[in-house]
């Protein structure tokens, strides 16, 4: 039944372009990249319990990936971004051997000082290497696109893929062996579970399709800059939409980021600060009094419901 | 080929010396109690024969195959698994679950076989009822029955019980033996350390006795307890 | 000749960040200590009490000097009360938990002070450090001794009121035995609000010295986090004394990037730093710290 309803949604989101407008379009594309981000965060935060503080590294490879393939490899945009994805895996496959062997907070601040090192070479990239990729502080501006149904489609992709493995994980062996991961590390290992090439396979799997996502949205903008595609607000975003669908639930990244994103286009440009205030509020509240998350929440009144009847 | 053979195996904890050169082979289908007063090396030996702890020097041979050294995960893997003296559990997975993880991992079963072992090990010891439930709703009795149905769900030929035992009652306590009797008749090898001595004299087969983490005796348990080094070793000077 | 000057000059301007690093730090490495909590709004601390620095300076002609004890003052206050109201109740429980707590935190506090202040860099200029010192063929910016000098000091201080004052010695109980602790009196709840206060304090003051020589802006905050964890877990992490070789370290090696390498790379190579660090000799350079 519940299998049932969830196919019905990808089929009616794949029409959709067809009933509404373009700035309710916009908006929906804005949902899934985000619950694209957020989703691929879950998955290794949420169910192998390693809360990662720098996946905005691939992001940023994947964006200028993208970039410097339609631009200097003069690669239609669909190869390009296949590129940007596949350099990300092989990257986070080196990065990942070393990295995950951190645990808890080592682990996140290790990765966020692994992302700012990023940033700051990304920055001084052309200069220090001669090889112009990054634009240093200026940027790269990318060719306009023709239309936008391909950032829909890509962006709806992603998220439907990201959300399906949160759902496979569910019932599946490789989904016991990180769950356990998650629950207990340590007796994981004793049971027989490869903690570490299990965490590395989902870390690679998120790199891809966060590099994906990256490169879509740097070519949508038309405009990508280091600051910005490799910025700590990109991960906090990923972390606070998480938190507060419910993390470890494999929707709990599409509620809230459908949830947070409502609400900023409401704010719109005027109350960027508030907007992010109000993330850092929800953070602290969330965490404290309801680290389930809306999905917890949801569960709740479901079960009341239930015991009611 | 004994099934496990422990040489000269020695930990050092900066200047203190957990297990000294302690030497010993278990055969298959034994059961093996390791016993000696508190502080006398036997969880450290135990974890460092399941791979949670390394070796200073010395070796630990599975089959005939060196192992010291090797992960938690990958000894598990070849056939040794251990209970943990504070039981650990997967708190939010089912108490089934909490198995089955073993079962995938340690015995590497397929997801339907893996489910069957699962169901099985926790009927025998007595939780198929608790089955569905979170592991964390468990009492701690219960806890170490279910970390022993998670040991025999990895497949595990050797199986290390540390304190497994500890706060049962009499009644329990025979229980608790008449269960590892038939795990052992089920073809594993047990090796098994408690406080309880009464359990450990009428279940093992032989006994090695440990102090300051060294081997002071080994043979049948009648045989051991009437060791005056052992009786020495628990009761102090005056009584030697 | 030159090489040697030029090392020599170096490792001055090193040390002299260092100081300055070590006292940026401190107050995360007493309130880990202490509570147990990893303040990710740590940086935005240092980032409010040069604000402070900043505003008195500029809006009230405040003494450079004298604003350190207000900056020392509100940003206690300021702790005290997030810990009292807010972060107590990360106590006990799991580190990430208040890793994410203080996290939101650090986001309120940099988006408010954006929002009030935008990300414009701010510089005070006060006439007396306009001076620099010339000591042989050396040369020192009379801002950085003495924000230097001032931040030993107050690592120093620190230290003395923890082994020897009656608080300091209620805050150390309270680190080793909580239940003891409660069994002599102690009220851990109070008692951890001070702690965070006097972190949150020391932190300010150190962003108070930074304005002395250096920009403010409200992004500044992140950056100091990363430089402070850096410091803890090079000195140690647990192990209060080591912030003053983590600081050094660092600041050492900033300056030897600046010099050697180009200054647009220090961020990098202080962050990379912490990576390899947290990598490879989690429990810090001398070997004292606590390893998860």
């Amino acid at each position: 039944m519940a299998r049932a309803l969830l196919v019905g949604a990808v089929l009616v989101l794949l029409v959709l372009p067809l009933a509404i407008g373009p700035y309710p379009l916009r908006v929906a594309t804005v949902i899934f990249m985000w619950a694209a981000l957020a989703g691929s965060w879950n998955l290794l935060a949420g169910y192998a319990g390693a809360v990662d503080l720098g996946p905005v590294v691939y992001h940023g490879i994947g964006a200028f990936l993208t970039a410097a393939g339609m631009l200097k490899l003069g690669l239609p945009f669909l190869v390009a971004v296949a590129l940007g994805g596949a350099v990300a895996m092989a990257i986070a496959y080196a990065v990942g051997g070393p990295t995950l062997r951190l645990r808890g907070a080592y682990f996140a601040i290790g990765t966020l000082a692994l992302a700012e090192s990023a940033k700051q070479l990304a920055l001084a990239w052309d200069r220090l290497t001669g090889i112009p990729l990054t634009g240093g502080s200026a940027g790269v501006s990318l060719p306009l696109a023709t239309g936008y149904l391909v950032f829909y489609y890509v962006m709806l992709a992603v998220m439907t893929a990201v959300t399906a493995a949160a759902f496979w994980l569910r019932g599946s062996r490789f989904g016991y062996g990180l769950r356990a991961v998650g629950e207990n590390d340590r007796l994981a290992e004793a049971s027989g579970v490869d903690i570490h090439r299990l965490k590395r396979r989902v870390y690679v799997g998120s790199a891809l399709a966060i590099a994906v996502t990256g490169g879509t949205a740097g070519y949508w903008l038309s405009y990508i800059n280091a600051a910005e595609v490799f910025g700590a607000s990109i991960t906090f975003q990923m972390v606070v939409m998480t938190l507060l669908g419910g993390i470890g639930t494999p929707l709990g990244p599409v509620l809230g980021a459908t949830f947070l994103t409502l609400v900023s286009e409401f704010l719109g440009t005027r109350f960027v600060y508030h907007y992010l205030i109000a993330i850092g509020v929800i953070i602290v509240a969330i965490s404290l009094f309801a680290p389930a998350g809306l999905a917890g929440l949801l569960d709740l009144a479901r079960r009341r419901r239930q015991v009611a009847a | 080929m004994s099934l496990l053979e422990v040489r000269g195996v020695t930990r050092r904890f900066g200047a203190l010396v957990a297990v000294n050169a302690v030497d010993f082979a278990l055969e298959e289908g034994e059961i093996l109690a390791i016993i000696g007063p508190n502080g006398a090396g036997k969880s450290t030996l135990f974890n460092l024969i399941a791979g949670l702890d390394r070796p200073s020097a010395g070796g630990v041979l599975y089959r005939g195959r060196p192992i010291a050294g090797l992960g938690p995960d990958a000894v598990c893997r070849l056939g040794i698994a251990k209970t943990f003296q504070i039981p650990q559990l997967f708190p939010r997975l089912t108490v089934a679950e909490n198995v089955l993880v073993g079962a995938l991992y340690g015995r590497g079963a397929g997801l339907a076989a893996a489910r069957r072992e699962a169901r099985e090990w926790l009927a025998f010891v007595g939780l198929a009822d608790k089955a569905e439930l979170p592991a964390e709703t468990l009492s701690v009795p219960e806890r170490r029955r279910a970390d022993l149905a998670r040991v025999l769900g990895t497949g595990a030929s050797l199986v290390l019980l540390d304190e497994n035992m500890a706060g049962l009652n009499q009644k329990e306590v025979e229980a608790a033996v008449a269960l590892l009797r038939q795990v052992r008749e089920r073809g594993r090898t047990l090796m098994v350390t408690e406080h309880i001595m009464r359990a450990i004299l009428g279940l093992a087969d032989r006994v090695v006795v440990l102090n300051y983490g060294e081997k002071i005796a080994e043979g049948r348990p009648d045989a051991v307890m009437r060791d005056p080094a052992v009786v020495k070793a628990y009761l102090g000077e005056a009584y030697g | 000749m030159t090489f040697l000057a030029d090392l020599a000059q170096t490792l001055i301007n090193g040390i002299l960040l260092g100081g300055v690093y070590a006292a940026a730090a401190v107050g995360l490495s007493l309130i880990f200590g202490v509570s147990g909590i990893l303040n990710a709004a740590h940086g935005e601390l240092v980032m409010l009490g040069a604000f402070a620095t900043y505003w008195l300076f500029t809006l009230y002609h405040v003494d450079a000097l004298l604003t350190l004890p207000v900056s020392f003052a509100l940003l206690f206050a300021l702790g005290w009360l997030l810990q009292y109201f807010v972060l107590h109740r990360t106590l006990g429980r799991p580190l990430l938990l208040s890793l994410l707590v203080t996290f939101g935190i650090s986001l309120i506090l940099l988006n408010v002070a954006l929002r009030l202040w935008s990300g414009d860099h701010r510089m005070i200029r006060v006439p007396y450090f306009e001076h620099s010192l010339i000591i042989g063929p050396f040369i020192v910016p009379l801002s950085r001794v003495v924000a230097c000098v001032v931040g030993i000091g107050m690592v120093a201080g620190l230290s003395w009121l923890l082994a020897s004052t009656r608080l300091g010695r209620m805050i150390r109980a309270t680190a080793q035995d909580l239940e003891m602790a409660r069994l002599v009196g102690v009220n851990p709840r109070a008692i951890y609000a001070v702690t965070f206060g006097l972190g949150a304090g020391v932190s300010g003051v150190a962003g108070s010295l930074i304005a002395f020589y250096a920009p403010v802006e409200p992004n500044m905050g992140l950056t100091f986090t990363l430089f402070a964890f850096a410091v803890v877990v090079l000195g140690g992490l647990g192990y209060t004394a080591g912030v003053v070789w983590g600081g050094l370290t660092l600041g050492v090696a900033q300056a030897l990037t600046e010099t050697y390498l180009e200054a647009g790379l220090s961020l990098l190579v202080a962050f990379f730093l912490l990576y390899l660090i947290l990598r490879f000799m989690p429990a810090g350079i001398m070997g004292r710290g606590r390893v998860e």
